[in-house]
This record gives C-alpha cells, sequence and structure tokens, in this order.
C-alpha cells in the first residue's frame, strides 16, 4: 500500500464529488479540444481544397460566395457565365489549365459538378473503382457519395435541380454512373463529377423559367465575345454560332450528339472557370479582362479565405473564452471537493502521521490526489471531445461537404495533459498544505 | 528502555504539567492512572513525540525523541512506537489488510500480508481480513487497532484509554490480548487509563 494506491482509494471512496469534478474538468478542457480538432481540420480542408486555385471568374456577385460556392462548394453560386468565354480563353496559350464548374443539380443533397478531367487532378483524386466520365450523363462519383447512398458503378439515378432542396427533378434522362473516385479529404469526396455537357442536357429546355439564363440578352452576350476577342485573343477566330433550333424541345427523341448540337450558344454555360498555376502576367491579363465583361468578375481566392478566417476570428475566441470560464469552474470543484474530503480525513491525516508518514508525504499524497482527479479529467475529455467531434462532424458534413471525424489526434491535445495536471497542482496546492501542517496533538485529542 | 525525566509542558501560563520522573525496562508492563484532565494523554503524546517537552526528556530505545524533529522523528515513531487509542480511528477508505499493510509501509517496512493475518488471528478477527472498517463493531475496531500497533513489532505500545469504550467482557478480552501480544512481540507495554477495572491487573503503577 503505498502513497499513489492510498491517494486513488481515497478518490474512488467517494465516487460522486469525485465524478463531478472529473466532469467538469473533462467539458472545459473538450470545448477546447473539439475547437482545436475543428480548427485542425478547417485549415487543412482550407488549405488542400484552396491552395492550387489561383484565380476564378465567375458571376458578378459576392466575392466570398464565389470563392465559397466554386472553391469549396459550400454557398450557392452567384450565377451563370457563358461557356463561349471558356472557349475563348481556351486560346490563349498564356493560361496552360483552366477547368470549368458548373453547378445547380443535385441528387440527394449531393453536388453534381459539370467539369473536366483536371477538375479530378487539381484534388489529387484517385480511382477506386471503374473510369472517369468521358461522355454525356455520364457520372464519377465521390468516395463519401459512394457509401452514403449507396452507389456503384453501372447504378443509375436522376439528378434535379437545386441543391439543397430540389425543385423539380430531370427525370427526362438519367445519370450513369462509371466510376469512383478513392477518398482524398478533399471536396471530392462528396461530389457527383460528370462532364459541363451534362448540365446542358438537364436544363434544355428549362431555360425559360429557369434562373440559369444570364441576364444579358443574346445580343449581349455576343458582345461579350467579341469584348473578349480583342482583349485576349491572339489569333482571333470567329465565333461560330450555331442556328436557333427550336427543335430541341423535343429532345427525348434525339440522341444526345444531335441534341446537344442544337443547344443555343447563349444557353451552354457554366456557373464558374478555376485556374490552377496561373500567376504573373497571364493573372493580371486575365484578371482585367474578366474585370471588364458586364456580367463576371475574377476573384484571387487567398485574400478571400483570409478575410472569412478574420470573420470567424471573434467567434473562435467567444468559444475559447468559455472552455476557461468552464475549466476555472473545474478547478474550484477539484479544489472544494478536496477541501471538503480532508475536513473529515483530519483525523486521518494525524494517524497517517503517527504511523510514522512524514509531513511531505502527507502533503504529497494530497498532490496526488489532484493530480490523479485532473489526469482522470484528461482522460474523459479525451473520449468526450473525439466523440463529440465525431458527432459534430456527422452533422458539419452536410454543411461544408467535407467530412470532419473525431478520430484523428493532435499533438497538441498533450499540451492540456500538462494543462490538466497544473490544474490539478494547484487546486490541491492549498487542501495540501493544511494537511501539512496538521497539528496531530491537538486532532487526536479532540 | 524507555525513561522521562524532569518533563513539563505548559499548555499556557497557568497551566503547566509537571511529570513524575519514571523508567521501564524491555518487556515491562505499567500502568499510568490518573483523572480526566490530569495531563495523562499530554504525557502519551510526549513519550511518542507528538508534542515537544518544555524541559526534561524522553528517552525510547537509548534515543532521545525530545531532540528528534521532522521526518526523523516520523520515522522513528512509525517503526518503533505502536498506538492504540481510545477511540480507534482507521483510513476508512481502505480495507482492515489495507490499513494494515499501509502502517507497515508507512513505517518504512515492507509489505507482510503473512503477519497481517497472523496478528488477525490472535486477536479473534480473522475473518474480517478484506471487511470494510464502517462494517465492524467498536470491539472488533478496537482489536483491530490493537493489530495495527502491534503490526511493526515495535519496542512500546502506548494505550491511551484501551477499555474506557467498552463493557465489562470486551475489556476483560481487550486487555488480555493486548498484554499477550505485548509479551510475545517482547514490546513495552504502558497503558494510560481512569478506568478502574484495570488497576488490580498492574504491579507497576505510575499515578499522576
Amino acid at each position: 500500500m503505498n502513497i499513489l494506491r492510498l491517494s486513488w482509494k481515497n478518490i474512488i471512496s467517494k465516487p460522486l464529488p469525485s465524478l463531478l469534478s472529473m466532469l467538469l474538468l473533462a467539458v472545459g478542457l473538450s470545448t477546447a479540444i473539439i475547437l482545436k480538432l475543428t480548427e485542425h481540420q478547417l485549415t487543412e480542408n482550407i488549405n488542400n481544397t484552396g491552395k492550387d486555385v489561383k484565380l476564378v471568374i465567375g458571376a458578378k456577385g459576392s466575392r466570398l460566395q464565389l470563392v465559397l460556392s466554386s472553391v469549396f462548394q459550400i454557398d450557392n453560386p452567384t450565377g451563370n457565365i457563358n461557356y463561349g468565354f471558356y472557349t475563348l480563353l481556351k486560346r490563349n496559350r498564356m493560361i496552360k489549365e483552366m477547368i470549368p464548374v458548373s453547378m445547380g443539380d443535385s441528387y440527394k443533397r449531393k453536388r453534381i459538378v459539370g467539369t473536366n478531367h483536371d477538375y479530378i487532378r487539381l484534388f489529387s483524386g484517385k480511382m477506386k473503382d471503374g473510369v472517369l466520365f468521358e461522355k454525356p450523363l455520364e457520372a464519377t462519383i465521390g468516395s463519401v457519395v459512394a457509401s452514403e447512398l449507396g452507389l456503384k458503378v453501372g447504378d443509375e439515378f436522376v439528378g434535379g435541380h437545386g441543391m439543397e432542396e430540389v425543385l423539380h427533378s430531370h427525370d427526362e434522362y438519367k445519370y450513369k454512373v462509371v466510376g469512383v473516385l478513392d477518398r482524398s479529404g478533399s471536396v471530392l469526396d462528396n461530389l457527383i463529377l460528370t462532364p459541363v455537357q451534362t448540365v446542358w442536357i438537364m436544363h434544355a429546355g428549362h431555360n425559360d423559367d429557369s434562373e440559369y439564363t444570364l441576364e444579358g440578352t443574346e445580343e449581349a452576350a455576343h458582345d461579350e465575345h467579341e469584348h473578349a476577342h480583342e482583349e485576349i485573343l491572339e489569333d482571333s477566330l470567329p465565333q461560330k454560332h450555331e442556328e436557333h433550333n427550336h427543335e430541341h424541345h423535343e429532345h427525348a427523341e434525339l440522341n444526345l450528339e444531335e441534341l446537344l448540337a442544337n443547344i443555343d450558344p447563349k444557353d451552354r454555360e457554366i456557373t464558374a472557370i478555376l485556374f490552377p498555376n496561373l500567376s504573373g502576367n497571364a493573372k493580371i491579363g486575365v484578371l482585367n479582362n474578366a474585370n471588364n465583361q458586364p456580367n463576371m468578375m475574377a476573384v484571387d481566392p487567398a485574400p478571400e479565405i483570409a478575410l472569412l478566417k478574420n470573420k470567424l476570428t471573434p467567434f473562435v475566441s467567444i468559444i475559447i473564452a468559455i472552455s476557461w470560464f468552464i475549466t476555472v469552474i473545474a478547478m474550484f470543484s477539484v479544489f472544494i471537493g478536496l477541501l471538503n474530503s480532508l475536513r473529515g480525513r483530519k483525523y486521518e491525516i494525524a494517524l497517517m502521521r503517527v504511523l510514522g508518514a512524514s509531513k511531505a508525504k502527507v502533503l504529497v499524497s494530497i498532490l496526488f490526489e489532484g493530480i490523479i482527479l485532473s489526469v482522470l479529467g484528461y482522460l474523459l475529455c479525451l473520449v468526450l471531445s473525439h466523440a463529440g467531434m465525431e458527432l459534430i462532424g456527422n452533422w458539419m458534413q452536410n454543411e461544408y461537404q467535407y467530412e470532419f471525424t473525431g478520430w484523428i489526434f493532435l499533438n497538441s491535445e498533450l499540451i492540456y495533459l500538462l494543462v490538466a495536471i497544473a490544474i490539478g497542482l494547484v487546486s490541491a496546492l492549498i487542501p495540501a498544505y493544511k494537511a501539512y501542517n496538521t497539528d496531530i496533538s491537538e486532532t487526536l485529542s479532540k | 528502555m524507555v525513561k522521562i525525566n524532569g518533563l513539563t509542558y505548559n499548555y499556557s501560563s497557568e497551566v503547566q504539567l509537571k511529570f513524575p520522573d519514571f523508567s521501564l525496562s524491555k518487556g515491562e508492563q505499567a500502568l499510568i492512572l490518573g483523572q480526566s484532565g490530569c495531563g495523562k494523554t499530554t504525557l502519551l503524546h510526549l513519550l511518542s513525540g507528538l508534542l515537544k517537552p518544555d524541559s526534561g526528556e524522553v528517552d525510547v530505545e537509548n534515543e532521545n525523541i525530545s531532540k528528534m524533529s521532522g521526518a526523523r522523528l516520523d520515522n522513528f515513531r512509525g517503526a518503533n512506537i505502536g498506538i492504540v487509542f481510545q477511540i480507534p480511528h482507521f483510513i476508512e477508505a481502505l480495507t482492515v489488510k489495507e490499513n494494515l499493510t499501509l502502517t507497515q509501509t508507512l513505517a518504512g517496512k515492507s509489505k507482510n500480508v503473512d503477519k497481517v493475518k497472523t496478528l488477525l488471528a490472535d486477536l479473534g478477527v480473522k475473518s474480517k481480513l478484506n471487511a470494510k472498517l464502517n462494517a465492524l463493531s467498536v470491539g472488533e475496531k478496537q482489536r483491530i487497532s490493537i493489530a495495527r500497533a502491534l503490526v511493526n513489532s515495535p519496542a512500546l505500545i502506548l494505550a491511551d484509554e484501551p477499555t474506557s469504550a467498552l463493557d465489562d467482557e470486551n475489556c476483560d478480552a481487550v486487555l488480555k490480548l493486548v498484554r499477550e501480544q505485548a509479551k510475545k512481540y517482547n514490546s513495552t507495554l504502558l497503558i494510560v487509563t481512569h478506568d478502574n477495572r484495570l488497576k488490580d491487573q498492574f504491579d507497576k503503577r505510575i499515578e499522576l
């Protein structure tokens, strides 16, 4: 029976007050750790997803909204831009890589994104099963989409218009899953990817009543093209305008190729263009060009993200303050708990001294009680915080298109062990000193 | 073995206690008698080093414990002096066995469960080895406190009114046990009491 065991026995002989102290400490520290875990994963996500996109072009609106919607797949898009602008930029040799993204549809709350293969390369996506989409209506899906919706290669599904709630379903055509991606920890996991042409096919015939129509007239779109021509095209080729063909309303009977060919250029829209690896003069050129278009803007994501982080700082500070507040209360709880327990054990302390324990040994035994309580509180906090994070993560996944998990451990969590031990020590200090100074003779005479 | 010489202790300038000189040889058993308030417990605390005398000295095992202090004194007390209190107190969070092995380790000795078992058997409370203290009667508790006083085979056993809380039957039994056990381990036994039931059973009596 050593001192450490004695301290342990004293703690478990009063389970309820001990549990209360532990729980308070655990809740206080858990709040701080959950915040850390969220912050870590959010930062990682922002870095993984955002770092390779140097410029975004989309419809005029909120700059942050454009970045959030087209890079992070969080917010609603600001609107659409004409695909013509993309094909024009395509001819600029200074631009090495550009990725169209087209959003607006979803299947069971998972976003359908019309894009090209570069989009998957941008996030280092790897095939797990099947192949990449090639033809319209083919879909390559993210790992979370596959596991949550139970989709596999060969399955077919009907998408719908709208991202949160489906306003109407595009039941004329079915998507066909041709590939499933490996888990990448990026936005890919939660997306359904398909060629941009799929989106046009889905929306052909819906344009009159859909929000997808550009505000400008056909004329405006035409002007826009020419304007773009002069600005950036080195070898200008006349844009080929296809004839307006109303036959596409009977698209159900036409084959896809024919249908596509019949879609009016003004109806060929995308939500945004992402530019990886764009810098220097090329970046400035594209930026100026896009900003000169009547309905477009070009946004550098980095400063927008920095601005967003700044906006979040006060909220993070409040949560940190709350977690410290709970932790300080926990400290008082350990302190009062020990003081109470010692009041009833005054005679036992004197007895220990009679039996040969030195003053120092008595002091240490009480400090041990504080430390044991705080270490147990810390262990409980690890369980609470990671299980809590997992729960919160499941909820946030739907909001942020990114899988938050409770099953990661950060080195910084170990610092909280030191914090916990310090709290245990500090709260045991006064009770331990009181025990240290117990007048044995007087106590035993009572 | 135990010797006191010119011992005084002052609670205040009005309450001053002066104790008669006496000495006990190894294995001797003696009674200190006196009415309440005459300083019996004070003497016991002086003898065990829980109190420091204002003058005079206490020798136990040829060591002047009045001159010892701090951890050295605590250690000496734990190893050489066993005390039986009027009202037996224990560490309530521990079992009987744990209380006794803690007594061994606090005195700097190694844990010896066999010794604990032998003692409990001798004192007739063998079955209480793993019992919690709050499940025991006063008589059982007093036997276990005797076991605790003996578990380190101390040179000196001090008992403070060990029988005054017990009925006649238990009084006789407890007294008999404590004397037998002291004899078995060749410990010097000094009982402080005002219990007249014990008076005639001891040859050596010191009146305060």
